[in-house]
């Protein structure tokens, strides 16, 4: 069994998957994370994604009912498991712990490395 | 399942194809609703938008397992286990093959990080397609110019003048430069420059803090690295420093310039605070011009347009500096011409007076991309050699599947999936070395690569492709000659395996060593020419010679600085001046005798300014007249020409004849010069280069200051020095170098050239023995029989040995014969290059011959030693 480890496209997914609770299917996924990150997707990438978060038991899915639109084809509803609301609150608590560890000296003289092309 | 018909149905059948079933009815819902919800009316680009969405469904977790489905995969599995299979059972011969692919994989990767670096160049500015330098060719009586810079007013007046520009700026870069901060700290900044602002609009600087903008004067913007050297990037925002007595507002943070850029500005300051910036002369180039042109525009349509505004502007120049029309002046032959470089070829193709910085030579590159190449095609043709020498342990093999119903195509495809599986090893072997190497490469070009695969250079593309075409260019020859056996013959033991490829064989090492030869040659040139302009006469000494640096930051004290040092015991003689041989300062100007009126009298020369010490501190040699003298107040209007100057001037007597300048150079009120004295000529320039006419004024500068010391006490001249400076200026930094070092750097290139020369031949020459070894490793097992016969009737060692060397050394003297005159027209070649260079020598051509008979004698005489030694009850106890 592949690590619980939480890639970050993987915890927005799983993030959006809690959001969208019943809608939360492939396509919708994938519409809801480009316009919120701003960022764009493949309808494959997140399939991918969602299919590595069920192999780690972070969400479960089920088949939903057919609709028009789809040419007569069922959606896969996934939701998130009780390991994976853990791995989200687990990964939270890291970010908020290592947040509160920057002194503030921290930020000074920072450098930007910009990249070029 | 059942294919929707709106939808493009050949991607959907991909799907089916390829994904798992269990995937496919969501995958397919999904890009069903995506396609409905595309809201576009172009059906085509709709179409495209779904192939783009379909493919990045197929990644490993939705693919069928490959391996189940077709007879291709089948075959393709089933050969890749009997190449490692054969691999396996000849580690010998397989060594040989995958160490020789493997050197030249390394050769290439390396050269191949060196071009695609240098092809780079300046090509990360967003506009680079669009920009170009524009850059001078003149003639003024016999001076001919190449410039890289341009008069001051250009760049406005074209722009109005030609619609294509559609920007202009202008930079005046100036050096290093000591920058003086509040808290009297002093930081020396390699490269400053004064800019347009409409620099900004052309050339896409990465702003990091604060704003692009020095449209006021003494405002400045400097790099990331030089805001972390002086108080950080934010913190540097609003800050002051001060150089040239101007105290400059620092108002943004630029990213640092990129490596692979033709120039590298640490700080450029508002050029409105340049004096000379608004200047309307065209007759000094000291600012360098570039153009962004409107897209579409051709350049060289615009670069044809530029001599109709010649007259215009040069016009006016000419008659108030020489008298002279335009018309007259274009009569007597000299011209005015400026042209424009496309950006990106700056680097590689420009070579002209006043390079903002060394750039590369593209000659370099064809060079390297050769020499790889040679090494390469080396590396393969010991695949090849090996391979089809060894037919014979293969023939049954290829006899036996024929008669179990193999076709030669797939007899063809086994045989290339072993090239090819030995290429890829050799090339995950190389690529492995070269993450190792890298430091060294890096320190040898100069450069800093850090990930060649997957970084900015981006080869890992290349790299496969570089393999299978390695894999199928060794593969080939092989493939097809031992899929063509005919399997009756093979069987019966008819045909006489190995012999009859080889005359191919032969031909092969012919080029291996042919090859070899013409590197080892290059090498031996290019280290000669270097040994030359080592030890040749400079008509100065640069040895034992301490070169102080920043001493302009004294002024008036560098007299006070001077008699201090020379009071030490260590130092036997000094002299302060800005311009030295090995570099520092140069300044152009033009001088003629003082009775001449016309421009066709002008003499271009090098003017600089030095003191009495000068000569004594260079050792140079006067061959006439006498140095000059602080006691005459009359020697502040005396020169002292080069001979160069006096071979131009034509001066049969040149101690005492008068000269002039045109306009009061180099100091107002300075015009008219005497010559006093002769100094034999010096090399200041390149090799490449004849020496040029100078004058040597005598008028104080102080840039530098250089000193003469005892051999063997520079460690405590220089310990007393830094005491001394640090007494004089406590916040300067404390610089100093060699002469002789100084020296040195100005061949960096080309010393770079003959290490990287005599890596390559060295390698070459070691895979094609590599091969050959391995190839007389084989042949002499065949004839292992023959051996032993001949032993038995009596044959002598050394007489075996000679029949085994003489067929090898027919190969060596054809392959030498062919490749020496190819080596000399090359090598001669790149000689014309120099202006003072060696000759090719009966040793030079001796050495790489000798070296490579050596080599390959010795290579075969193991192997034939070997032979000759065994008893021959061994060979032929057997049958």
């Amino acid at each position: 069994m592949k690590g619980s480890y939480l890639g970050e496209f993987e915890e927005l997914v799983l993030l959006l998957v809690a959001v969208m609770q019943d809608d939360a299917y492939g396509l919708a996924i994938q519409e809801q994370f480009e316009a919120q990150t701003g960022r764009a997707a493949a309808i494959g990438a997140v399939h991918s994604a969602l299919n590595r978060l069920e192999e780690k038991g972070f969400v479960e899915s089920n088949l939903a009912d057919a609709t028009a639109e789809r040419g007569g084809r069922r959606k896969r509803i996934f939701t998130v498991t009780i390991p994976g609301k853990k791995a989200l609150e687990t990964s939270k608590e890291l970010r908020n712990n290592l947040w509160s560890q920057i002194p503030e000296l921290g930020w000074k003289g920072l450098k930007a490395t910009l990249l070029w092309n | 399942m059942e294919l929707n018909r709106s939808t493009p149905k050949w991607a959907d059948r991909l799907i089916l194809w390829l994904c798992k079933e269990r995937y496919a009815e969501e995958i397919l819902g999904d890009l069903e609703e995506y396609y409905a919800k595309l809201n576009t009316r172009n059906s085509k680009f709709k179409t495209l938008k779904y192939w783009y969405q379909s493919f990045q469904f197929l990644r490993l977790y939705a693919l069928k397992s490959p391996f189940q489905r077709s007879n291709t995969a089948t075959m393709f599995k089933m050969n890749l286990k009997i190449a490692f299979r054969n691999l396996r059972r000849d580690k010998f011969f397989s060594f040989i093959n995958i160490l020789g692919l493997a050197l030249g994989i390394i050769t290439c990767l390396f050269i191949g990080m060196f071009i695609k670096d240098e092809m780079s160049y300046d090509s990360h500015w967003d506009k680079s397609k669009n920009i170009y330098r524009v850059v001078g060719h003149l003639k003024f009586g016999n001076n001919e110019f190449s410039l890289s810079t341009t008069p001051a007013p250009m760049w406005s007046s074209f722009k109005s003048d030609f619609p294509e520009i559609a920007q202009a700026g202008r930079m005046r870069n100036l050096g290093s430069m000591i920058f003086e901060l509040d808290d009297k700290r002093m930081v020396k900044i390699p490269e400053f420059a004064f800019a347009d602002q409409e620099v900004f609009d052309i050339f896409s600087f990465r702003l990091i803090a604060g704003e692009l903008n020095i449209v006021d004067p003494n405002t400045i913007l400097i790099s990331e690295s030089t805001a972390l050297k002086l108080f950080g990037v934010e913190e540097s925002l609003g800050k002051t420093v001060k150089f040239y007595d101007k105290n400059y507002r620092i108002n943004g943070v630029y990213s640092d310039i990129p490596d692979n850029s033709h120039f590298h500005y640490d700080a450029l300051g508002s050029m409105e605070t340049w004096q000379n910036s608004k200047s309307t002369e065209w007759g000094s180039n000291n600012f360098r011009t570039y153009f962004l042109l409107e897209p579409g525009a051709d350049y060289h349509t615009l670069e044809s347009k530029f001599s109709s505004v010649y007259p215009k502007y040069f016009g006016p120049m000419l008659s108030a500096h020489t008298g002279s029309t335009w018309e007259q002046f274009l009569e007597s032959g000299s011209f005015v011409d400026y042209y424009l470089q496309p950006l990106e070829s700056i680097h590689l193709h420009s070579d002209l007076a006043y390079e903002i910085e060394q750039n590369g030579s593209f000659q370099y590159i064809i060079l390297f991309g050769a020499a790889g190449l040679f090494v390469l095609i080396i590396a393969c043709i010991n695949f090849m050699n090996i391979s089809t020498a060894r037919s014979s342990t293969r023939a049954k093999e290829v006899g036996m599947r024929k008669v179990m119903g193999s076709q030669k195509q797939y007899l063809f495809n086994q045989f290339m999936m072993e090239s090819l599986l030995n290429a890829f090893l050799a090339a995950a072997i190389a690529s492995g070395f070269v993450y190792l190497l890298l430091p060294f490469f890096n320190a040898l070009t100069d450069k800093s690569i850090v990930d060649p695969f997957f970084g900015q250079l981006f080869l890992f593309p290349w790299v496969l492709l570089g393999t299978v075409i390695v894999g199928l260019l060794a593969g080939i020859y092989p493939a097809l000659y031992l899929s063509s056996f005919r399997p009756i013959k093979v069987l019966k033991g008819e045909l006489r395996l190995g012999v009859r490829s080889g005359w191919m064989r032969n031909a092969l090492v012919i080029v291996q060593f042919s090859t070899s030869v013409i590197m080892i040659f290059g090498a031996v040139v290019i280290s000669s020419q270097l040994d030359y302009i080592q030890s040749k006469s400079l008509g100065f000494s640069k040895d034992q010679v301490l070169v102080l640096k920043n001493t302009y930051m004294m002024d008036d004290r560098v007299k006070s600085f001077e008699e201090e040092v020379k009071n030490h015991p260590t130092v036997q003689k000094v002299t302060t001046t800005s311009y030295l041989p090995t570099g520092g300062n140069r300044s152009d100007s033009p001088m003629l005798p003082k009775s001449s009126t016309g421009a066709e009298n002008f003499v271009s020369m090098q003017i600089w300014r030095v003191d009495e010490n000068y000569i004594p501190t260079m050792d140079m040699t006067l061959v006439a007249g006498r140095n000059f003298d602080k006691a005459l107040a009359s020697d502040s209007n005396s020169v002292i020409l080069n001979q160069a100057a006096v071979d131009k001037f034509g001066f049969a007597n040149p101690v005492g004849e008068p000269l002039k300048t045109m306009h009061d150079f180099p100091i107002a009120g300075m015009n008219e010069f005497k010559v006093i004295g002769v100094v034999d000529n010096f090399h200041y320039d390149s090799f490449k280069e004849n020496i040029d006419p100078l004058v040597l004024l005598n008028v104080p500068s102080n840039g530098y200051m250089a000193l003469r010391v005892d051999a063997g006490s520079v460690t405590e001249s220089i310990g007393y020095l830094d005491k001394l400076w640090n007494e004089f200026n406590p916040n300067l930094p404390f610089e100093y170098s060699f002469m002789d070092q100084e020296f040195e750097a100005k061949y960096r290139s080309e010393q770079k050239l003959g290490t990287l020369f005599t890596i390559f031949s060295s390698l070459a020459i070691f895979i094609a023995c590599l091969g050959l070894f391995g190839l007389a490793a084989f042949t002499t097992d065949q004839r292992k029989k023959e051996i032993g016969i001949r032993k038995v009737l009596g044959a002598s060692m050394a007489n075996l040995m000679i029949r085994q060397l003489s067929g090898y050394t027919k190969l060596l003297v054809v392959a030498v014969n062919l490749s020496l005159p190819i080596g000399i027209y090359l090598m001669s070649d790149w000689l014309n290059d120099f202006a003072y260079r060696t000759d090719i020598s009966a040793l030079m051509i001796v050495l790489p011959i000798m070296s490579v008979m050596a080599l390959a004698w010795g290579t075969v005489s193991i192997i034939s030693y070997r032979a000759a030694r065994q008893n021959p009850v061994e060979n032929l106890k057997y049958e």
